[in-house]
């Protein structure tokens, strides 16, 4: 039996070779937190091109019994039945959710797990705990997914929503409906998504039979569905896998470069962090790349020779597109060039409690940019900085006795985020600083 | 011998042997065929017919009963031999688990016997144990937390156990495991009182006091939480230093041996430890300051104002935790002829109290911070003791965290001493900051004044190094 942390992905040949599993799926919480379990079976666009491969409570079965909802099994609140063989060619991943209908966020629950059978035996299972999330409502478990052979991967993600909402991040929109379900509906045929670059694998057929009165589609841009990579995999192949134009989202952590992007693409990175021990971390080789949402850090020391201590490099027809990007290390290419003379890091020392101190600092910037301090009771003067050499004084005051700094200074141009790393403390500190040249 | 048969309260049957493998007060006791379970009978049959000991005994058995916990019902069967099953026939009984078999001597003179908790706090009957199973100090440690922590899921269901002393815990100082016995007998809230008062040398001093009183006499104090936490501190203090807290040279009276027990261990206990010195034992001893600076002052509030105050005394949750922190302050003693082989660290100048060694070399501690206002972090004046391959897990790197029943014990890292260098490499899967970036897998060099993010993510704790030796 193997044990899956959150993000691992393996072959399902790699743990059995058997296409017909049992999904078990138990998550312990307080009474009055409700769940409910759930299956997506959608394509290869994240979208669910055919709403009776939605399973869940309402709608216990798919067509061909391919999935299959079982009710509570020994250990497991509920348990789906999979037959993977049984699946059209369209469905290329289901993912397993279970979200909570009324009060309650998943912070509150102790723990869960999924597990995944071949009969009786289990031989895979991923525990998750509540510690794990925060106010959202919803979690996406684990999927089985096909990349060139089918595979199994735990996601671990919270979703910022309930069964509604995850049904339209999906593509999906709930119905409303004035007879029980059991009972027929007029057919609803599903909406095609819109075209990608690289064109599906299998083309969707029609479906036969009037569906559940439960969805139908509406007309959203494919959802896009965080990833990380696999066993054996980099952040690279999943780069690369991506289709030219599409969106591709990380789920946060921290993946180790380099990583050279030589297609458009909108890398979401979801707060992930991107680092590498020497630069370029990120080579951005061709237009129409955005990155979003995430840092990018180089861990060289700072007297690396070269394009060592690169962290984001882009060439001139190539300049990405930046939202929110935090990055520790030399940017080239971004319109930016010049002289940069920023500290990785700045140490304040042991200063006094409660009083104010200050401290001095040399920066040379070449375009014009804003400081900001992520510190509480640290304030910049000045913090607005025209293009050229600038001394700037940090005043440090009402920081308690015993008490240790561990945040960053931030040095905001019209593209990126400079970050530049704060330590120090009132621990042992004495008299008050005045005017300390710090670098 | 041909297995007679039981019948439960569901209606199914039971077998069980006819012979009668342990008998105490209340109860005798056969096995099952398979040795599995216990059927255990009660001896006084007009308390059997008693329909309120029938209602506790199902509350017990029922919604009181942790083990059918579908979460962590696994972990509390290991602490408890909570009974499964009510016999109504032939006479009112329990249906209980079997010991494991690593509570009963697997050696020496006493194979076969159970392992009281009095054969290894007692000095003159530790002596004649073989070494096997005497087990080292850290193993008396994990004793106490798993029973402090069994009471104290306990004591958060409302029950109390009634008579918690060293006959009704066995420990196994092999393995650090505890299991308590004898669940039928406890307290459950309005429904019934307790069968006995406790044990000798456990009862609490308030309980001794008034047992001459009429039991409808509003001054009679019975068996309750409060006196359970006595129960415990006295065990602890068993299990740790090897001896009473409160059987000292003192005598409180010379009209007879039961008189002055009556009154040594109730209205007239005096700790051994306490200012007032005419109870202290002679020779040269521990003191309670070995146990380090959570646990140290817990005994002094248990056995000084919690004495005689039951309110005051700390709960069984105050005990888990100061032990579990405790459990941060260990080192390993560098002498291997020290039959204890661990302390806790006090002050900056280790030395083993058991034997004497000092420690060699230098010893890292990472002095803990967590998280305040943004940007900064406030002491929380804890540390972690480093040792040679010691590891570190998510209630070091997180302070929302805690080593109980449902922790993640996965390693997030470990320490290691090198060619005379201690590092830290990190398995946490994400990077750590000191403030240079220490990536997953990757290891840092442990120096005086280090500033160790441990995680960026909420909760992460900042850490800081300091070098003693």
């Amino acid at each position: 039996m193997k044990i899956f942390t959150r993000g691992q992905r393996s072959r399902l040949d790699a743990l059995t070779p058997s296409s017909q599993l049992t999904i078990g799926l138990s998550i312990a919480a307080p009474s009055h937190v409700e769940l409910d379990y759930g299956c997506f079976g959608v394509d290869d666009a994240n979208f669910l091109a055919d709403e009776r491969y939605f399973v869940f409570y309402n709608q216990p079965r798919s067509p061909n019994d391919s999935i299959a909802l079982q009710g509570a099994g020994a250990g497991d609140d509920e348990r789906f039945g999979v037959n993977l063989e049984a699946l059209p060619d369209d469905v290329r991943r289901l993912v397993f959710t279970a979200t909570i209908d009324g009060v309650g966020t998943m912070m509150q629950i102790a723990r869960g797990h999924l597990r995944v059978l071949v009969g009786d035996v289990e031989i895979v299972r991923y525990e998750f705990f509540g510690t794990d999330f925060h106010s959202e409502q919803a979690l996406l478990i684990a999927e089985i997914y096909w990349k060139d052979t089918w595979r199994f991967g735990a996601i671990g993600q919270g979703f910022a929503g309930d069964l509604r909402t995850l049904l339209r991040h999906f593509g999906g929109v709930e119905e409303e409906v004035s007879q029980p379900v059991a009972q027929p509906a007029p057919v609803v045929p599903p909406r095609q998504p819109p075209p990608v670059q690289a064109p599906p694998v299998h083309t969707p057929s029609p479906p036969t039979s009037p569906p559940v009165p439960l969805v139908s589609s509406t007309a959203p841009p494919p959802p896009t569905f965080p990833v990380a990579p696999g066993v054996g995999e980099s952040l690279q192949s999943l780069v690369d896998a991506a289709p030219a134009g599409s969106t591709l989202a990380l789920l946060r952590g921290e993946y180790q470069g380099p990583l050279i992007i030589n297609k458009a693409l909108h890398l979401d990175g979801r707060k992930a962090v991107i680092w590498a021990h020497q630069g370029p971390v990120v080579t951005v080789a061709a237009p129409g790349v955005t990155l979003r949402d995430m840092e990018i850090e180089v861990t060289v020391p700072e007297d690396a020779q070269g394009d060592g201590d690169i962290a984001l490099l882009a060439d001139e027809q190539s300049v990405p597109q930046l939202q929110n990007v935090v990055v520790r290390g030399r940017l080239c290419g971004l319109g930016e060039d010049g002289e940069w003379k920023l500290p990785a890091t700045l140490d304040l020392g042991a200063f006094a409690p409660r009083g104010e101190n200050s401290f001095l600092v040399h920066l040379a910037v070449p375009v014009a940019c804003r400081l900001n301090s992520a510190v509480a009771g640290l304030t910049c003067s000045p913090d607005e900085l025209s293009p050229g050499e600038h001394d700037i004084e940090l005043r440090v005051q009402g920081v308690s006795a015993d008490t240790l700094i561990a945040g960053r200074l931030e040095v905001r141009s019209a593209h990126v985020v400079r970050a530049i790393a704060l330590t120090g403390g009132t621990v042992g500190g004495g008299e008050p600083v005045n005017g300390k040249r710090l670098w | 011998m041909r297995p007679l048969i039981a019948t439960l309260e569901s209606g199914q049957t039971i077998e069980y042997l006819p012979e009668i493998i342990g008998e105490g007060g209340m109860k005798v006791v056969h096995f099952t065929p398979d040795r599995s379970c216990v059927v255990c009978f009660f001896k006084d049959k007009s308390t059997a017919n008693d329909p309120q000991r029938r209602h506790r005994l199902q509350a017990i058995v029922g919604k009181y009963n942790p083990t059918s916990d579908p979460n962590t019902g696994n972990y509390w069967q290991k602490l408890f031999c909570w009974p499964t099953d009510i016999v109504v026939a032939p006479e009112l009984g329990v249906v209980a688990p079997t010991y494991a078999a690593n509570f009963f001597f697997a050696s020496g003179p006493f194979q076969g016997k159970e392992k009281q908790g009095n054969w290894f706090t007692s000095p003159k009957l530790r002596k004649m144990l073989p070494e096997a199973e005497r087990g080292t100090w850290l193993q008396y440690l994990q004793i106490c937390i798993r029973v402090a922590r069994a009471l104290r899921r306990m004591h958060n269901a409302g029950l109390a156990h009634s008579d918690l002393s060293n006959k009704n815990v066995l420990v196994d100082p092999t393995t650090g495991g505890a299991v308590i016995i004898d669940i039928d007998s406890l307290v459950v809230p309005q429904l019934y009182p307790p069968d006995v008062l406790g044990t000798p040398g456990y009862i609490a001093p308030e309980v001794l006091g008034t047992q001459n009183l009429e039991l409808e006499d509003e001054r009679r104090v019975l068996p309750s939480r409060r006196t359970d936490q006595h129960a415990l501190a006295v065990l602890i203090y068993e299990y740790l230093l090897g001896r009473h807290p409160l059987r000292g040279p003192k005598v409180n009276s010379i009209s007879s041996p039961e008189e002055d027990e009556r009154l040594s261990m109730g209205p007239k206990a005096l700790w051994i430890e306490d200012k007032d010195t005419s109870n202290r034992p002679g020779g040269v001893w521990l003191s309670h300051e070995i146990l380090g600076p959570y646990l140290a002052p817990l005994m002094e509030l248990a056995f000084t104002v919690g004495l005689h105050a039951p309110d005051e005394r700390p709960g069984a949750d105050e005990w888990e935790r100061a032990l579990v922190r405790t459990t941060d302050l260990l080192l390993p003693c560098a002498n291997a002829a020290c039959a204890q082989k661990w302390f806790v660290l006090t002050g900056t100048s280790p030395r083993c109290p058991f034997c004497g060694e000092k420690v060699r070399g230098s010893v890292p501690l990472l002095n803990f911070y967590r998280a305040g206002r943004p940007g900064q972090f406030v002491t929380e004046k804890h540390r972690l003791a480093i040792w040679h391959h010691q590891r570190l897990y998510r209630w070091h790197i997180f302070d929302n965290a805690f080593a109980g029943e449902n922790a993640d014990r996965t390693p997030l890292g470990y320490f290691a001493l090198q060619n005379g260098v201690w590092w830290l490499v990190n398995q946490s899967g994400e990077t750590m900051f000191a403030p240079a970036p220490i990536p997953s897998g990757e290891g840092l060099e442990l120096k005086d004044g280090v500033q160790l993010q441990l995680s960026r993510a909420a909760h992460g704790r900042l850490a800081v190094v300091q070098m003693i030796s």
